[in-house]
């Protein structure tokens, strides 16, 4: 493993650049990113987290396989996210059936971003704002689901998220309107009710 | 979220596999593969769309209208619904490659697809103005005995003696009044003139194919009034027309 104080320095882009040219170099691309690529798993599937694991290590098996693919170009993170993406799709059959719906593995700072987007009151406690948009969340249909994970949990900007699903910017507007419409519809045929500013 | 460190064990399965990057040629080679299969799709759907532009700038359209129908059902009729058939082929093959390059999920689906169409519609007018609609249709009517019955949309309108028009190919000249005529359905008719036949027909170096306008006077006998070339003569659309030249007018020989 290699632990170079150097190496930390390096942006994503070169530490993919020098990962073709010496393997351990990849192993701190891996610590950069297992954090968030893990709680992108949960937070897409819902899936148990074992299973999150298994997903991972074919996502940064399958990352180091096609890193000749990559596009300077585009950024490293985004590349990185539309892999997992992809993965987390091919085995969704696999993990619908293991689902546990958990998608709480989110900062309190993304929580008040999704809350104060979608106009909703900030007395309410942290804890139950949580529980509250989570809950709608595992319920919402993941199309949906995804785009606000992406945009307020991952805090991807829209052309970053054009990228990793693959659609048009403007696709992406209309997909992040239409979810945020549904999470208000989604909370109200669950009987929760949202305190709107 | 997780104490576990990923890299130690992925490292040590990288190695224990003997995974490598795959190579960059792969990746160029599968982008170009993508390229060319939607630019050769482009391109057929051009040559595509100039059989449909020759198919559909049938010029004796007036005189078809004249004998019953009307014109709306006689477009409807005339359209070649087979190249339009593969057209759509094409335009999709095409629009597929094209969504799948490297930066064709920027592009909205109904705008690649108006674009592919959009291209081939240019490219057939070009190919069509260069006579290869023509040569295609030609080709294929001469070498494929079933094209003109099922693909080509005249054969329904001029496989018609009730309503006085016959077509085929002259398999047979009796004399300077009379030929033999095998339609597309394969049936023999004798074809009869007041006038001495054409001398193309007479010499008949190959069969060649005529459509005749006429009336069938009894079983399988058909008087004909005028026999035209069973495919026209081409007409380019971006030809300069010189003062004081004429439309083109129905082909006879």
């Amino acid at each position: 493993m290699v632990h170079s104080p150097d190496l930390q320095t390096k942006t994503d882009e070169e530490l993919a650049e020098l990962s073709l040219k010496q393997q351990e170099v990849f192993g701190v691309l891996i610590q950069r990113y297992q954090e968030r690529l893990l709680r992108y798993i949960l937070r897409i599937s819902g899936t148990k987290k074992e299973d999150a694991e298994d997903i991972l290590q074919d996502t940064f098996i399958k990352v180091y396989q096609n890193l000749n693919g990559f596009d300077p170009k585009q950024k490293f993170s985004s590349w990185i996210y539309r892999i997992t993406r992809n993965e987390v799709i091919s085995n969704y059959r696999k993990l619908q059936a293991r689902a546990e719906g958990r998608t709480d593995y989110v900062e309190e700072s993304a929580f008040y971003a999704l809350a104060s987007d979608l106009d909703i009151t900030r007395d309410i406690e942290m804890k139950d704002l949580r529980q509250t948009i989570c809950k709608v969340l595992e319920e919402m249909d993941p199309k949906y689901r995804e785009v606000l994970v992406l945009k307020y949990l991952e805090e991807k900007d829209y052309k970053e998220i054009s990228y990793i699903l693959k659609k048009p910017m403007g696709t992406v507007a209309t997909l992040l309107n239409r979810a945020k419409k549904r999470f208000t519809q989604q909370a109200t045929t669950m009987g929760i009710e949202l305190k709107y500013v | 979220m997780t104490d576990k460190d990923f890299s130690k064990d992925i490292l040590q399965q990288i190695k224990e596999k003997q995974i490598t990057p795959k190579p960059k040629w792969e990746f160029l080679l599968k982008d170009s593969a993508v390229w060319t299969a939607g630019i050769v799709s482009l391109v057929v759907g051009g040559i595509t769309m100039s059989v449909i532009i020759h198919l559909y700038r049938f010029d004796d359209l007036e005189t078809l209208t004249e004998t019953g129908g009307n014109t709306v059902q006689t477009i409807l009729i005339l359209l070649p619904y087979f190249w339009i058939a593969v057209l759509g082929v094409f335009v999709l093959v095409a629009h597929y490659n094209l969504k799948h390059t490297k930066n064709g999920y920027k592009y909205k689906v109904s705008h690649i697809t108006i674009a592919t169409v959009l291209i081939s519609a240019a490219l057939g007018v070009l190919f069509y103005d260069t006579g290869l609609g023509r040569a295609i249709d030609h080709v294929l009517s001469n070498r494929m005995p079933t094209y003109d019955r099922y693909a080509h949309p005249w054969a329904k309108v001029w496989s018609n003696p009730d309503q006085g028009r016959i077509a085929g190919t002259v398999v047979r000249v009796i004399d300077q009044n009379h030929f033999e005529l095998k339609d597309f359905h394969e049936r023999v008719w004798i074809v009869y003139t007041s006038n001495t036949l054409p001398q193309p027909l007479q010499r008949t170096p190959r069969p060649v194919k005529v459509r005749c306008r006429g009336q069938a006077v009894q079983d399988r006998t058909f008087q004909a009034i005028r026999i035209m070339p069973w495919i026209p003569k081409h007409q380019p659309i971006m030809k300069f027309r010189m003062e004081g030249e004429r439309e083109a007018t129905p082909q006879t020989y």
